[in-house]
């Protein structure tokens, strides 16, 4: 059997040989292609759990709403990511105390906002989060508590209050009592009603309290509070429960957080949603119950802040979370505020068993340290776990990211910057809950933010200045309807912006007027308005169920009289004379549920009749993603195919160069169609499971900016690369992307201060200069190299090529290989690491495939954006190339009065030989650095060239005079060595010069 | 050749149900492909030069020499320096001439990891007897292909290994590695297997972060069983330090 005989049974098993199957493109085939994070950690984001090791704290455990689990080792000073493959909303977090790298994990959050994702079951990991299984109660959707038998770890107990937007038999306290591999729904509750809170006796296992919990949210409505609801008990290890009514309020309840004393387990605490909510006390472990308190702290928002913890150490000290954080030091009798320069709204507190003083709590906007119960707090400023719900960019050069978050308002900061994207490069740019934040198209200082419920400001970032802008109503209304995340959207041009509430407006100078463009787009459905009774039991009126609004507009890039505007009550209109008639298009969705909300929508580059939209109709409890493609102006859509693709959708983008290349934003993450939409590709391997709210294509950069609900923001740069890639056609073996030119420069290093490891930064992006290029197989045998040639053919650089299936990337040498140096046995030759970079010109990249070869050329220019001229970098250049050569000289003079000192040293034999070794070692003297130690101040011609060297050729400018005048002095001496160095190596060496000089350069190649 | 085509002929039926195969059998398998135990074992020496090539261009030229039992010694020459790592089994020392170019010898950290380099055989061979607990963990593309993926565990130290479920050979290697003082993880990634005396062996090495190549190590030379003194890996008294 021959090589390629063997080539092609392998190529048969991967299924790649042209006719037999078709290639298909994995995520990990897109090479070095991958999202980079730029945060940022700034603002962190909601955090709804945390669990710390008891035996050693600095092991943490961040759950975050919509960003995985994040560990730190060092006590917060750094953080990493452990559950990026799996779902990133967390519902709770529950770490086997006496078996610290077991940590059970229930995934979706039950602090139900309007914009909360979702979980898809329980995971658990016995490695300390290196590895997760998945260990069922997948449809629960939300899980609020785990509780591990203290006797028997394979026992757990797992609350679910199980899906909010439907009815649901998944939801209820689960039991396992062999490690997950079964369950049993010991609780079960009702359709709309689960299971929050579960505490087990420490003492005696057998003792139970759970707390069950009726609710559901609309698109426009949100309820708490039923008849099943309430505390309920089990004596027999959770197999039989009765409901608890001792004390305790009777009728519709909401939800209930309980807590147990660890230092007396028979003293228990509830907080109650209720009529008039409370704070409840039973000291018989849950039998009989008195109301201790009233007030704010129990009152606030139950859905959002049911949890109470207990000091472990102290039963009298209780925290309750809130908007802002209460502490009890007295059973609940009264409650302070505590922790009040920490974000607001809290959801987690950890308190050390050993310290009370000792507090991690975790916020809407991240985690924060206490060493005084929460008198003074630190902020651990490296969690990147941002929800953004909309991202915008600019034009500047690296362009800038704008968006804004849940809760923690709307921010611009750069999408690279060289040595990391720090905290303090973002800036800040309006208060409130953020979600669109546009830079205009002309003047990116003047920038529009809203905050929650169509609050549409202006700010021009140069000045300061601010102003509200919002349009105000001119029909009769008294208010407009904005939806909680108002779209605010530029046109084609400079200044123009529109705005969405229940109506389209248009401005024309960046919202200093506005005209009204559109009658109600909405179904204005009295059905889906009644926000003011919202809540249930608690009302709760935030502007976060407004409904029958505009929630995306979109003007043609092809023509700005085309705008498109979706609502998120299922209707889709386009106008295409700017405004003036509308037609509702929607009606031709074929497949879509009505009602859905159209969450975005996106008007090709290519041709105006053409668009793609996404619908979501996850708020009634469907969460399948819906994608439609119309090429006539609406009149008739094509569904576009969901295979592959999970989670609601929330945006679509076609990219504007190559009409078959489209990016999709789900709730479960990222997908790209190399194929308008014929088959997706999931970016699971190099991206998290996180909801990708929003996607915008920056052009000239050639990226694309990622909104995640959940880990900040993604840049995913060589979006031309992508354009390369085509699924569809038969491919060649290799298919080089011709480089962009080079425009001489040297990488800026961006250095940055001695900051420690404890401040998160952003990755930019890579500064290297890459040949990119795609093959069809992997390569298996032989060397794969890259050569870069001049123009005569002769070989510059030669350096291993990488032989990924798919996308490669291999950054260019486009420098001269550094200098021959002179040997020396202390210290380095600082300065001479690189040779010059490659002057202008055009240099053929060749790809030796072994022994296949596949070629393209490279451009060389002159970067412009230096402020060097042409003359002045070329005049650099010679004296770089001269200097080299100099260098090269001194370093065969050395070499050759080193050898013959080597080999007489320790062999004299003659006076003459003494003599002569004498005068060899002072002339190698002054050669190169001899003296030993670290610091010894030593230069000689080495280490002054090779100083000069570096300084010259570091800069691409004009050399100064007395760098030039340095040298021909360094020259004319190395000439005097050299010259010295013959005199006394003759007769001594068996090669010339020259054959040294070949000698070197030779083994300088291995 | 022909224990490549039965090699293959298993991974096609074996692949067929990734997860019906256990440890053992992947790790008898990744053996087998190298060579065999007996081939590996037999060699007692290797010496290998190559280069380095690093970010903007920069190269490196080196001499790695490994001898059983446990000695590793690494040259590297740069820029008229020669800096030189060594490990003779117990001690582990360093000549760099930046930090004054005298012999020194390293701390405890380094003593762990250079043992790591003198192990001629990896981690998949007598793994048990050195120490490292090894577990099946799922199977991976890297690069095109479907990898097994194992987990490595040693004195709290963490490592994935990845063995090609077609050609059997080591993938790739993800490990936790302290670059300039911080922690990262890093991923070696192993190709253009050629046969030395009987063992495949990776003639080039690439070590990537965030999918990036960071740096890439190649073979110009690779050979075995080549007579290196036990010196050569010692730590130099003064009369041998020219060495």
């Amino acid at each position: 059997m021959t090589m390629s005989a063997l080539l092609c049974a392998i190529a048969l098993f991967y299924g790649v040989l042209p006719g037999i199957a078709q290639p298909t493109f994995t995520s990990g085939m897109l090479g070095s292609i991958r999202p980079r994070a730029i945060g940022p950690a700034t603002m962190s984001g909601r955090v709804s759990d945390i669990a710390v090791v008891d035996a050693d704290p600095k092991i943490i455990y961040v759950g975050a709403a919509g960003g995985g689990i994040w560990k730190s080792v060092n006590g917060g000073v750094s953080f990493s990511s452990v559950f990026d493959d799996y779902p990133q909303s967390i519902g709770a977090l529950c770490i086997d105390q006496p078996r610290p790298d077991t940590l059970w994990v229930g995934t979706g959050e039950s602090w139900t906002r309007n914009s909360v994702s979702y979980g898809k079951g329980l995971y658990r990991t016995t490695d300390a989060g290196q590895t997760w299984t998945l260990m069922g109660l997948d449809s629960t959707e939300r899980i609020s508590m785990i509780a591990i038998h203290p006797k028997d770890p394979s026992t757990v107990f797992v609350a679910a209050p199980g899906p909010l937007f439907g009815d649901s038999p998944h939801r209820g306290l689960y039991r396992t009592t062999d490690f997950g591999k079964s369950w049993q729904n010991v609780l079960p509750g009702d359709l709309r009603t689960g299971c929050t809170d579960v505490l087990i006796h420490p003492k005696n296992p057998k003792l139970l309290l759970a707390s069950m919990w009726t609710f559901r949210r609309t698109p426009y409505s949100f309820s708490s509070g039923g008849p099943l609801g309430g505390v309920y008990r089990s004596t027999d290890g959770g197999t039989t429960w009765n409901k608890v009514s001792g004390g305790l309020p009777t009728g519709d309840v909401g939800r209930i957080a309980l807590a147990r004393s660890p230092k007396n387990p028979e003293l228990i605490f509830a907080s109650v949603e209720a009529s008039e909510s409370g704070m409840y006390v039973s000291t018989n472990g849950g039998k009989t119950w008195s109301k201790r308190y009233t007030g704010s702290a129990v009152d606030i928002r139950p859905f959002y802040f049911s949890r109470i913890i207990c000091d472990p150490s102290n039963d009298s000290v209780l925290y309750k979370c809130g908007i802002q954080l209460f502490r009890s030091d007295d059973q609940t009798v009264t409650f302070s505020q505590t922790a009040s320069s920490a974000h607001s709204d809290h959801h987690a507190v950890w308190v050390n068993p050993k310290n009370s003083e000792h507090i991690i709590i975790g916020t809407d906007g991240g985690v924060y340290e206490s060493f005084n119960k929460g008198k003074s707090v630190r902020f651990f400023a490296n969690l990147p776990i941002g929800q953004f719900y909309h991202v915008a960019t600019d034009d500047r050069e690296p362009f800038n990211v704008y968006g804004g978050l849940q809760d923690n308002g709307s921010w611009m900061g750069p999408s690279s910057k060289p040595g990391g994207i720090a905290n303090g490069d973002w800036r800040f740019v309006g208060g409130g809950d953020g979600f669109y934040v546009v830079p205009d198209r002309g003047n990116p200082d003047i920038v529009t933010w809203e905050s929650q419920g169509g609050n549409i400001v202006r700010n021009n970032l140069a000045t300061g200045e601010e102003k509200n802008i919002a349009p105000k109503p001119d029909d009769g209304t008294l208010k407009l309807r904005y939806n909680w995340n108002a779209p605010i959207v530029r046109g084609n041009r400079p200044g123009v912006i529109f705005v969405g509430s229940q109506y389209v407006y248009k401005s024309t100078n960046s919202g200093e007027d506005w005209n009204r463009i559109s009658p109600d787009m909405t179904t204005n459905d009295a059905a889906k308005l009644g926000q003011d009774d919202n809540g249930g039991l608690t009302l709760d009126n935030s502007s976060a169920e407004n409904h029958c609004t505009v929630f995306t507009i979109a003007e043609s890039p092809r023509d700005s009289m085309v705008i498109w505007a979706g609502t998120d009550d299922g209707n889709l209109q386009i106008t295409r004379d700017g405004g003036v008639t509308w037609s509702k298009v929607s009606d031709a969705f074929k497949g879509v549920p009505k009602g859905a909300w159209v969450t975005s929508v996106e008007p090709s580059h290519h041709s105006a009749s053409e668009c793609f939209v996404t619908v979501d109709n996850h708020m009634y409890g469907d969460m399948k993603p819906y994608m439609l493609h119309t090429t006539d102006y609406g009149s008739t859509w094509k569904t576009l195919v969901t295979e592959g693709v999970s989670g609601y959708a929330h945006v679509l983008r076609q990219d504007h160069v190559n009409p078959k290349l489209l990016f999709l934003g789900t709730e479960d993450g990222l997908f790209i169609s190399f194929s308008a939409g014929g088959s997706w590709l999931h970016i699971a391997s190099t991206f998290p499971r996180v909801a990708v709210r929003d996607l915008e294509l920056q052009d000239k950069q050639q990226a694309l900016a990622i909104a995640t609900h959940g880990r900040s923001l993604y840049v995913l740069d060589n979006i031309d690369v992508l354009r390369g890639v085509d699924v569809s056609t038969e491919q060649p073996p290799l298919t080089i992307i011709k480089p962009k030119p080079f425009m001489r420069r040297y990488p800026n290093s961006g250095g940055g201060w001695f900051g420690g490891d404890a401040d998160y930064a952003g990755q930019s992006k890579s500064q290297a200069h890459a040949l990119w290029y795609i093959l069809r197989d992997k390569h298996v045998k032989g060397t794969f190299m890259l050569r870069i040639k001049d123009t005569s053919g002769a070989v510059i650089r030669a350096i291993p090529a990488s032989g990924r299936k798919g996308v490669n990337s291999v950054e260019l040498p486009l420098s001269y290989p550094a200098p021959l140096s002179p040997k020396s046995a202390v210290g380095g030759a600082f300065g001479t690491f690189s040779g010059p970079l490659l002057p202008v010109g055009t240099y053929t990249i060749e790809l030796d495939k072994a022994g296949e070869i596949y070629r393209t050329t490279i451009d060389v220019t002159h970067d412009t954006t230096l402020g060097h001229k042409p003359e002045h970098s070329q005049q650099q250049f010679t004296l770089v190339q001269n200097m080299y050569a100099v260098y090269e000289d001194l370093a065969v003079t050395a070499e050759r009065v080193q050898s013959v000192m080597n080999s007489i040293e320790g062999s004299v034999e003659t006076a003459k030989d003494t003599i002569l070794l004498n005068d060899l070692v002072d002339l190698n003297k002054t050669l190169v650095n001899t003296k030993q130690g670290i610091v010894t101040g030593e230069e000689q011609l080495r280490e002054k060239l090779a100083s000069l060297y570096g300084e010259v050729n570091g800069y691409l400018g004009r050399p100064g005079l007395m760098q030039q005048r340095l040298f021909d002095e360094l020259k004319a001496r190395i000439q005097k060595a050299s010259d010295r160095c013959e005199q006394l190596v003759a007769g001594r060496l068996p090669e010339t010069r020259a054959q040294t000089y070949t000698r070197l350069k030779s083994q300088s190649k291995k | 050749m022909r224990n490549l085509i039965a090699i293959l002929t298993i991974a096609v039926v074996s692949t067929a149900s990734v997860f019906a195969i256990d440890l053992d059998e992947v790790i008898a398998k990744a053996t087998a492909a190298r060579g065999g135990e007996k081939a590996i074992k037999a060699i007692s020496t290797v010496v290998k030069e190559g280069t380095m090539s690093m970010a903007q261009g920069m190269e490196l030229n080196f001499t790695e020499t490994t001898k059983r039992p446990s000695k590793f010694r690494m040259d590297m020459s740069f820029q008229g320096m020669a800096i030189t790592q060594a490990f003779d089994g117990t001690t582990a020392w360093a000549v760099n001439p930046m930090a004054g170019g005298k012999p020194e010898k390293a701390g405890s950290e380094e003593v762990k990891k250079m043992a790591e380099q003198a192990d001629m055989d990896g981690e998949l061979i007598d793994w048990k007897k050195k120490g490292y607990k090894l577990e099946l963990v799922g199977s991976e593309d890297i690069d095109g292909s479907t990898a097994y993926k194992i987990k490595s565990t040693k004195d709290d130290e963490t490592s994935f290994l990845y063995i090609d479920a077609v050609t059997w050979l080591l993938a790739k290697i993800d490990k936790k590695m302290s670059m300039m003082g911080q922690e990262a993880e890093v991923e070696m990634v192993f190709s253009n297997y050629q046969d030395v005396n009987g063992v495949q062996m990776p003639m080039l090495m690439e070590i990537r972060s965030d999918g990036q190549t960071m740096m890439s190590m190649s073979y110009s030379s690779v050979k075995a069983n080549v007579e290196v003194p036990d010196a050569r890996f010692a730590f130099p008294s003064e009369d041998v330090k020219k060495n």
